[in-house]
């Protein structure tokens, strides 16, 4: 399923093309491999399942991440990615309906071509409501950057992105459309700023409906 | 999280399956689980399946000090992790011993068996090697993690290039890939792990083991093993023993097998390389089955029968009739406790559906095994009398109804429900869709 | 290859043994008090100590209801190689050897005479001089019978490789190990001829490995009648006082 098929409204975004595959995992609960474009990303979910004593929350279920890279162990890097995911997931998910449980997410990284955050936030949301797990809203990261002549890209590939002034990854809730999480990096102006808020906002409606149409599938 | 312990009635159920020569998944026991192999973008990334063990490969390449002892070598590190994805009773970043175990067995295939020529991976001597690495993420654990993780080691290091350098005086220039082509790693020889794991006091032993299959048995044997069949790596160990025949039959199939997966990672590479030179993408979306869900999706399930077909069959009556009213659903074949008392279950079963649901053999050709199931279809059928009643029922019913033929191997597992949906299609009557089976 | 020089032309190896000979086994049991069993044993250049406490209670987490639990400890004197090892134990050789260890005394003990309990397994390599795992499995059995463990019989390792492509080598030393071919490793119960574990390196032919192996198991056989007599005159010397030996006999 490419990008290209949507509403009017979104007719003049172009995301990547986005491919998934539910459930490719068969021991986790819950399991996501997605694709966006050549940036590739596989998540998997466990929970709710027994918590060891000391993370034990007595009203909330406590969050596990773990995100994988593919060489060598986890860097700094990786463990801030591991956070941000963790606090949207906090947001996220009814964590109060399963106290004293913990709900377990790995992230592995398969291939980085530019968008890893997003598309891991996106693999983790399709894997989460793949495992059942109770979430006040889905979530929806997208990545966009600024180029030098002051245009705001979207969803750019690894080439387009070499010589970008700014990276932003905004993650979207589907009920208000209501920012998530912002993750920057570089140098830019507020007006840029919104100018990207505005592209990425509307981008995440294709993702939203992406989310839709995969799960709305019958299961072969 | 501790892991689930196995039940004895899990272990004795599988162990008694291999003593009857079947396995859950309906293998035979020299068969293994079909390999998928997939390339990254990257030079140097892979994706492999075995069954439904995944594992993901990347190399990745440093200039750094030789060892003193080898000045003029490269450096070769093997690092399998195996992160709670795979399964839940792992803890990331923590040595277990199933993970020594396997970096050691990769090591022993790898490094010492001198696969890797590393004196080409040399700089300047003494100064400058590379050092290579091969992480091997284990994605999901269905058993036989070994053999998966050697494929996709050796599909890695055989996609891997790593970047050229011209050395000036002292400096040392790192070209990318943009200046001069990436150099590919030398290697000598194909080598991959083949496991079998043995049962009934070291007599028999299985190909590919499942995760299960892994956990009720006695030993595991580890060959590593290239394709000009010498051996590199050989390991074998457990609660049992062996005897030295079975590990010289298993070596010999072990050699065959890795011929076999050799030319089959031979094929891979070939077809990446070709893709990639036709400039067409290349990348990791190819070993997702698009966009689809599944969960629930009935050939996932690990269960299988091997042997049977389900099917609604109209010439039924002349069947059951020379049988003597045998039990119409015949699954014994697959079960293993041979007593009368799971037909009787079954029959009484029927009795309730009147529906001629029957078990026949799919595959003829295995003849002796057919055999065996129809001489238990005769012992329990002939002295039922509640047989009799039933199987007048059922040929009213089956004059009253126009069956549909119908052939489709179905799951153990999933017997329920497929049973019941396979009704639901081909039945008119509102009745006979009501069934619950078991 | 550096194989060739293994064996000279008169069939002699680089120590003067011919190809199917034994490195000199030397073995004392109970030379700790404190333990419940210890031996000493030496092959050839390879010294190794084994200590056995138990079968006493094992902790809560890892009892098991209906067998023992084999602890290992391998670990290696920090003098034992020709450079001076950092960490005698705890690396990935170290800790493998120990998987090892406990894989082929658990196939050799009768674990199910010993539920909800432990026995713990040091190993010190002294001196290291090739078949490190044979000699510690070996040093193992006569510190397990000296404390009086059940055993199913005795198990024996010995190594085996190959010189000049196709002449099998019994008992590797290290500096054979290290100039030429592959070395398979196996523990042997030698009466009931059965393999309790296996291991080998380095590559070789498919077609030798019947006749390697067999060396192997020989050299295993050899071993355990060296054990057995060591054992009867241990019995013999304790309980002198008692006119054990014979009895022993």
């Amino acid at each position: 399923m490419g990008s290209d098929t949507g509403d009017d409204a979104y007719s003049d975004i172009h995301l990547r093309a986005l491919n998934c595959e539910v459930n490719p995992l068969t021991r986790s609960d819950g399991s996501a491999m997605l694709t966006q474009g050549e940036t590739a990303v596989i998540a998997s979910v466990y929970g709710p399942v027994e918590v060891k004593t000391q993370n034990l929350q007595i009203e909330n279920a406590t969050l596990d991440v773990c995100y994988r890279p593919k060489t060598g162990l986890p860097t700094i890097t990786d463990r801030s990615r591991e956070n941000v995911i963790k606090r949207i997931c906090e947001t996220a998910i009814l964590t109060a309906l399963h106290p004293r449980t913990s709900i377990v997410v790995v992230i592995q990284e398969l291939e980085n071509r530019s968008g890893l955050e997003a598309c891991a936030v996106n693999a983790v949301c399709l894997a989460l409501l793949n495992g059942g797990i109770a979430m006040k809203f889905t979530v929806a990261g997208v990545h966009s950057i600024l180029k030098e002549n002051d245009e705001i890209v979207l969803d750019p590939d690894s080439k387009e992105s070499i010589n970008a002034l700014a990276h932003f990854t905004f993650v979207f809730d589907s009920l208000q459309r209501n920012v998530v999480a912002v993750n920057t990096q570089g140098k830019f102006n507020m007006a840029q700023y919104n100018d990207a808020l505005t592209i990425c906002r509307a981008a995440s409606g294709k993702i939203f409906e992406f989310y839709r149409e995969i799960i709305s599938k019958r299961p072969v | 999280m501790k892991e689930t312990p196995l039940s004895n009635c899990e272990k004795a159920f599988v162990v008694q399956a291999i003593k009857e020569r079947l396995r859950l998944d309906g293998r035979k026991l020299e068969e293994f689980r079909p390999l998928k192999i997939n390339f990254g973008a990257e030079w140097g990334s892979a994706h492999v399946t075995l069954g439904e063990t995944r594992v993901l490969a990347q190399v990745s390449c440093e200039l750094g000090q030789p060892k003193a002892t080898r000045p003029n070598e490269g450096l070769l590190y093997i690092n399998v992790e195996l992160s709670p994805m795979a399964a839940l009773h792992f803890e990331a970043g923590r040595n277990s011993e199933l993970t020594v175990q396997i970096n050691r067995i990769l090591e022993r295939t790898f490094k010492d068996s001198r696969c890797v020529d590393l004196e080409s991976l040399c700089v300047s001597a003494e100064d400058k090697v590379w050092i290579l690495r091969v992480d091997l993420n284990v994605l999901n654990h269905e058993g036989n993690i070994i053999d998966c993780a050697s494929v996709a080691a050796l599909c890695a290091l055989a996609h891997f290039k790593h970047p050229d350098v011209t050395v000036t005086g002292e400096e040392i220039k790192i070209h990318t890939s943009a200046e001069k082509d990436p150099i590919p790693i030398v290697l000598h020889h194909y080598p991959v792990c083949v496991s079998y794991a043995t049962f009934q006091n070291g007599e028999v032993a299985i190909a590919d083991p499942t995760v299960i299959e892994e956990r009720s048995s006695e030993a595991n044997m580890v060959f590593g093993i290239n394709s000009y069949r010498e051996l590199c790596c050989l390991n074998l160990g457990g609660t049992t023993l062996t005897s030295s025949n079975l590990l010289l039959q298993c070596s010999s199939r072990a050699a065959n097998r890795a011929k076999q997966v050799v030319d089959q990672i031979k094929a891979a590479l070939a077809t990446d390389a070709e893709a990639r030179s036709a400039d067409q993408s290349v990348g990791f979306t190819e070993c997702l089955k698009m966009n689809t869900i599944n969960s629930l999706a009935q050939d996932r399930l690990s269960l299988r029968l091997r042997r049977f077909n389900f099917t609604l069959d109209d010439d039924f009556r002349n069947m059951s009739s020379n049988s003597a009213g045998a039990p119409d659903i015949k699954a014994e074949g697959d079960d293993s406790l041979p007593d009368a008392t799971r037909i009787d279950e079954n029959t009484g079963l029927l009795n309730s559906n009147q529906s001629n649901v029957r078990w026949v053999p799919e595959d003829s050709s295995d003849s002796d095994e057919d055999e065996h199931i129809f001489e238990k279809g005769d012992e329990s059928g002939g002295a039922d009398s509640d047989d009799k009643d039933l199987e007048e029922e059922l040929e009213n019913v089956a004059e009253e109804m126009a069956y549909k033929r119908q052939s489709q191997p179905i799951s153990k597992g999933g017997s329920q429900q497929p049973v019941k949906r396979n009704i639901d299609n081909s039945s008119d009557s509102e009745e006979e869709t009501t069934m619950v089976l078991g | 290859m550096a194989n060739q020089d293994l064996l000279s032309d008169q069939g002699l190896r680089l120590d003067g043994r011919r190809a199917h000979e034994l490195r000199r086994i030397r073995c004392k049991l109970g030379v700790f008090s404190q333990p419940d069993g210890s031996a000493y044993l030496e092959q050839g250049n390879t010294k190794v100590l084994a200590a056995v406490y138990g079968p006493h209670q094992a902790p809560g987490k890892k009892s098991n209801h209906s067998e023992v639990i084999v602890n290992c400890q391998y670990s290696m004197a920090v003098f034992s190689t020709g450079e001076r090892k950092n960490r005698p134990r705890g690396d990935r050789k170290s800790q493998e050897m120990t998987i090892h260890l406990q894989q082929t005394l658990r196939a050799a003990i009768k674990t199910e005479l010993y539920p909800r309990s432990q026995i713990d397994v040091f190993i010190e390599v002294l001196q290291a001089d090739g078949g490190n795992y044979c000699a510690s499995v070996n040093a193992a059995t006569l510190a397990l019978i000296d404390a009086g463990i059940c055993l199913k019989e005795y198990v024996c390792a010995c190594t085996a490789s190959l010189a000049n492509g196709n002449v099998p080598l019994m008992d590797v030393s290290h500096l054979e190990e290290v100039s030429g071919g592959a070395t398979l490793s196996v523990a042997s119960l030698p009466s009931s001829n059965k393999i309790a574990f296996m291991e080998m390196s380095q590559r070789f032919h498919l077609d030798h490995l019947p006749k390697v192996l067999d060396h192997a198991l020989q050299g295993c056989q050899q071993i355990m009648s060296i054990l057995d007599k060591a054992v009867r005159e241990h019995l013999a010397l304790v309980g002198s006082a008692s006119d054990w030996g014979n009895i022993a006999k």
